[in-house]
């Protein structure tokens, strides 16, 4: 027991640490917040800006996936279902909503181990909200918000060698998604919530601070270790956003050079949410919708827009799905058996 | 039709709970019978408790912290009703059968249709028809037998109802045909509710006066009574003096007397003069009341017609109601002597197969059938008692109507297989009906603060499981008591016409 407390004692040291650390940096942040940058050639932001919450009129849609898995002795299975939610709101008032559910998918596969059961899984989840984000633009939406990145996340790219077809149909969908959007007028908008991206803090070294007065620089050692969110926890102040940025080119989809993001505190007591659009326009795209993300966001503690919140209650897989899916099969083959790590007799 | 689906939950569905989620535009409300199938065959079960939920409205803080919930989310959308419900029978080959298999969730749940609910609940079609199953279009008709044999008690606060169901019960009883079994009815009345059942009603009221008589004046013979029975009439009589009493009587045995002559047979024998004096001066105290004679008389009286005499056998007719309309007595006494000497009586005949089978309503019964009180206070008491207890086995029914049922003898009360329950509000009452009254769970017994007027909770032999029920409209004339105000404006208005009388024989005699 002794171990343990030292143990937790040395972590606990190095938290308060670390955290004393975050709190210069941040304050260091907000002292540079009013400070005019330009970034790539089409925005010109300050470093931190107010957002103007105004009452949302207009047709918002949200899309959200749910998914589960279970590794059997034999095979692995995978549930998925996406979900598409239309809300119509007038001087930021429901008038109306609606929703497109897919087919709950149940697939089999052998994978090679859990790494590759999670990736299948994130794949065949994603297939099913892009095809549902498709058939939701059909109902032209004015936004229409991804619960999550706007490309396949970095951690899937392997399935580029290993599951090649699956990825290029992804990346396919990805692309039309994209086009059709950009074609009906609908702004798509990836909301990213739990990010553990850096982007804002290498930003901010690598393009920022260099051009800052020696004086000022020495108040932002080690920024690049802290995650975005992190970092801007408290820079950010409630209804406050960072400034417009590009990604780095995303790599695979057609539209990876016009990917632009910035974070936004929709909640006072939350944690900000990056939010990215492709756009040609990203400082009148960016300006305009983080008002109305922020105009979809109600809850203190919580700063996730009502569309995705919806969408992702509506998408939830809870585990007795896979229990009722997994009686429904029967178990009269080793191929369904359950492991034995979850079977232990005692 | 299918109304929802069964669902999971930490201890349900069980044999003896399950819960189901309520479709969008389900109609299905608390106390009504549902039906699921189970392995063993159609669940029975009735809604305990219907819960609305809202995962929106889940959690307090963000109830409360949502600056805009309404305006920003569909929250209708969320709102679901769950039903709770407790099985109550599989009905399986014709058969009812205690479950012992839970429903699988998922299973759908389904309106019980009219026909399969009154065959469950045990309903005949020439049964007792007291209203109707509450959110059910079906008739409530009871079997006679298993509603009266083993005796029925109506247990409800003041005004909730009783006499009216009471009004019904009677209505049913005379309305019987011969094949279906007709009894002899006995209503000890004590306000005089029931007297109107022989009286010539308007015409949009059923006549029921060729089957009814109320007994307004009663003879009993003194010869027909203990000495222990007159005993109980005349508090504080020593045991020498009932001894000495007890001997005369059966010295008389065989003839017929007033008490005013027995008190001179007293007088006349060699009992000790002091004991003599008391025996004599409450044999006379009793001769004073009235209510003895050397015969047997009662005297019914119809409004506008001559009044008639009988004997208590001849009013216990098949098909026909002895109304004892105990209104005019005041004194709590007379009205517990008219109680033991009659209900004795018809025991006694029934016993011997003289009458046919009768059924017995004491109304305000916890009056005449204390908890707790002695035999001298509540003297009938005893033979109500009695025939709580063996009158099964002759087919002699009582019917107890009390709006104090804490108050009521628990003997009684326990050996009361059916009750009917209406709105009850008195903790105390309720209470102890819980613990008396069969099948009864808790949030049954906390419905009864919330039934409204002519609503009421059938439980116990009559019906295979509780019900609540709408009791029907009466056809027989209720004469409506006047309210507060009419009373006053009819009051004052006689007072003025009687005023402008005497001004005009004031004025004609100036």
């Amino acid at each position: 027991m002794t171990d343990l407390k030292e143990a937790v004692n040395k972590v606990s040291k190095r938290l308060a640490a670390r955290e004393s650390k975050r709190q210069r940096l941040s304050s260091a942040v907000r002292r540079i917040g009013n400070q005019n940058f330009r970034i790539g050639g089409k925005t010109q932001d300050r470093l931190i800006n107010e957002v103007a919450r105004v009452p949302v009129t207009g047709r918002f849609a949200g899309v959200d996936g749910g998914l589960l898995s279970r590794s059997f002795h034999g095979i692995d299975l995978i549930v998925t279902r996406a979900v598409g939610v239309i809300f119509d709101y007038k001087e930021g008032t429901l008038a109306g909503s609606s929703n497109l559910h897919a087919d709950l998918k149940v697939i089999d596969v052998e994978s090679g181990g859990p790494g590759e059961l999670v990736l299948l899984a994130g794949l065949s989840r994603m297939e099913a909200e892009l095809d549902i984000a498709l058939q939701t633009l059909e109902h032209q939406p004015d936004y229409l918000l991804m619960d999550g990145p706007l490309y396949p996340h970095p951690s899937t790219r392997v399935a580029k060698a290993s599951h090649a077809k699956t990825y290029r149909t992804i990346i396919r969908k990805y692309d039309l998604l994209v086009r059709r959007s950009r074609a009906t007028g609908c702004r798509l908008v990836g909301v990213v919530e739990d990010s553990r991206s850096r982007y804002f803090s290498n930003l901010l070294c690598e393009v920022i601070i260099p051009n800052l007065p020696p004086e000022v620089r020495a108040s932002f050692p080690e920024v690049q270790t802290f995650r975005d969110t992190v970092l801007l926890y408290d820079t950010l102040a409630h209804r406050q956003r960072t400034f417009i940025f590009k990604l780095k080119e995303v790599p695979d989809v057609a539209y990876g050079k016009d990917i632009y993001a910035f974070y936004i505190k929709t909640a006072p007591h939350d944690r900000p949410i990056r939010v990215e659009l492709v756009t040609d326009h990203p400082q009148e795209d960016g300006e305009t919708t983080a008002s109305a993300i922020l105009g979809l966001s109600t809850f203190s503690t919580y700063g996730i827009p009502s569309v995705i919140i919806e969408a992702d209650a509506r998408a939830k897989l809870s585990e007795p799905y896979m229990d009722y899916i997994e009686r429904m099969m029967g178990r009269t083959t080793p191929l369904l058996m359950r492991l034995r790590r979850e079977g232990r007799p005692i | 039709m299918p109304v929802g689906k069964v669902i999971s939950t930490q201890d349900s569905p069980s044999p003896t709970f399950f819960a189901f989620a309520i479709a969008k535009g389900g109609k299905v409300h608390k106390d009504q019978f549902i039906k699921v199938k189970t392995e063993e065959g159609t669940m029975l079960a009735m809604v305990d408790n219907i819960i609305k939920t809202n995962r929106y409205y889940a959690r307090a803080e963000t109830v409360v912290d949502a600056e805009n919930l309404e305006g920003l989310f569909p929250v209708e959308d969320w709102e679901f009703l769950i039903g709770q419900a407790t099985p109550i029978g599989v009905l399986a080959d014709n058969l009812v059968r205690r479950p012992t298999l839970p429903p699988s969730p998922g299973e759908g749940v389904e309106e019980m249709e009219p026909g399969l609910l009154a065959r469950f609940l045990g309903f005949k079609p020439n049964g007792i028809n007291l209203g109707q199953v509450i959110h059910h279009e079906v008739p409530v008709r009871l079997s006679l037998t298993r509603m009266f044999q083993k005796h029925v008690a109506i247990l409800a606060m003041s005004g909730a109802g009783k006499s009216y169901l009471t009004a019904v019960l009677l209505e049913e009883l005379l309305s019987r045909q011969q094949k279906d079994g007709r009894v002899a009815t006995v209503v000890f009345d004590v306000h005089g509710e029931y007297a109107a059942f022989a009286e010539k009603p308007p015409a949009d009221c059923q006549d029921f006066s060729n089957r009814a008589v109320a007994v307004r004046q009663i003879r009993i013979p003194a010869a027909s009574l203990s000495a222990g029975e007159i005993a109980l009439f005349l508090p504080g009589m020593t045991p020498v003096q009932q001894m000495e009493l007890n001997e005369v009587v059966r010295s008389m045995e065989g003839s017929r007397y007033t008490f005013k002559e027995l008190a001179e047979v007293v007088q006349g024998s060699k009992i000790k003069p002091q004991t003599k004096a008391a025996l004599s001066r409450g044999l006379m105290n009793l001769h004073m009341t009235g209510l003895f004679g050397s015969e047997e008389q009662l005297t019914a009286k119809r409004e506008g017609e001559k009044a008639e005499t009988y004997r208590l056998r001849d009013l216990l007719v098949p098909g026909q109601a002895l109304i004892f309309d105990l209104s005019g007595h005041i004194d709590t006494k007379r009205k517990q002597i008219i109680a033991l000497w009659a209900a004795k009586q018809i025991f006694r005949l029934r016993r011997q197969a003289e009458i046919p089978p009768v059924i017995m309503f004491v109304e305000e019964a916890h009056n005449f059938i204390p908890e707790g009180v002695s035999r001298e206070l509540a003297p009938a008491k005893s033979i109500f008692r009695t025939i709580a207890r063996e009158g099964r086995k002759f087919l002699c029914s009582l019917v107890v109507i009390s709006q104090r049922p804490i108050k009521l003898d628990t003997t009684v009360l326990s050996q009361c297989n059916t009750h009917i329950i209406m709105r009850i509000t008195n903790p105390y009452d309720k209470d102890h009906i819980g613990k008396g009254s069969e099948g009864i769970t808790v949030r049954t017994l906390n419905s009864l603060t919330t039934l409204q007027v002519g609503e009421a909770l059938i439980t116990g032999e009559a019906v295979r499981c509780p019900i609540f029920m709408r009791v029907r409209l009466r056809t027989s004339w209720e004469k409506k008591a006047t309210d507060m105000e009419t009373d006053a404006v009819a009051y004052e208005n006689s007072m003025a016409r009687e005023s402008k009388k005497l001004e005009a024989v004031n004025d004609a005699f100036l």
